[in-house]
């Protein structure tokens, strides 16, 4: 069983490391020059990935923390905690490349805008889901506020979505699904969702280290209570 | 160009700091595992 989850778990690495570097053939070298902002238009091709695959955690930290209210299995509180992380590292990901991208088209590194301020209020909300983690010390009532937070806070996902459909926002409308005017030219529509399965592959990738490193925790628990007992 | 690349090597580090991070705690808990299965193991054969 170890040996195939071995495998499995090399695979994925393996796949990721093909995707990644498909993805950077696609951005840097197939993706056409856009035509207003030149090249700074290719963070796109990572800017919105990163956003997908946060939004994509906080939806799982939602669905495992529900499923931990209702049922109380530990495992259900792992997983959510571990998908809290890396979305906190994606949403972070994209607060930095999105002002990057802004600075030289904008000219300015933030603005008070929907979209903005609320993905800025989603990273929050997620920061304090973890810093709620670590400070408190009792396993079950960590896990059972920590989940009413991770439903709660994922109400701020779909806000964060339709801000740019809903307000007038200094942030770009949106390129799929957006009405008339908006979509992408071939190439980089498929550049794009390359980036986006990439991007989730790699999401896997780290979740996957993240739950080894809980499981290794949850054994020096055991082995710690079998030694107090033993002694 | 400087702020394309500023924004990917932000992406890479992040992720690679990231992976390095839980590498380094994975090994530091494999050794604490193994430390406390030698104490086991000790504690039994008394």
């Amino acid at each position: 069983m170890n040996t195939r989850k071995d495998t499995m778990g090399t695979a994925l690495v393996a796949l990721t490391l093909v995707a990644m570097m498909v993805s950077l053939y696609m951005v840097f070298l197939y993706a056409p020059r856009e035509a207003t902002m030149g090249d700074v238009q290719r963070i796109f091709y990572f800017h919105v990935p990163s956003a997908w695959v946060a939004f994509f955690a906080f939806f799982l930290v939602f669905v495992f923390s529900l499923v931990y209210l209702a049922r109380s299995n530990k495992r259900w509180d792992t997983l959510a905690a571990a998908c809290a992380e890396i979305g906190v590292l994606f949403c972070t990901l994209v607060l930095i490349t999105g002002p990057i991208w802004a600075k030289p088209v904008w000219g300015v590194w933030w603005t008070w805008d929907a979209r903005l301020t609320l993905t800025l209020v989603l990273w929050l909300i997620y920061v304090a889901y973890l810093m709620l983690r670590h400070y408190m010390t009792d396993p079950e009532r960590r896990a059972t506020f920590a989940a009413v937070l991770g439903v709660i806070g994922f109400l701020d996902v779909p806000l964060v979505y339709f801000s740019i459909r809903w307000w007038r926002t200094q942030h770009p409308q949106p390129v799929m699904a957006g009405g008339e005017g908006s979509g992408l030219e071939a190439p980089m529509l498929a550049t794009l969702l390359v980036c986006i399965a990439t991007f989730t592959l790699l999401f896997f990738t780290l979740l996957r280290h993240r739950l080894r490193l809980q499981s290794l925790r949850d054994e020096v628990d055991t082995l710690q209570d079998r030694l107090e007992q033993a002694g | 160009m400087k702020w394309l690349f500023a924004a990917y090597a932000v992406i890479w580090l992040a992720v690679f700091v990231y992976l390095f991070d839980l590498g380094k705690k994975q090994k530091a808990i494999a050794r604490e595992v193994e430390g406390l299965k030698a104490k086991l193991g000790s504690a039994d054969k008394k």
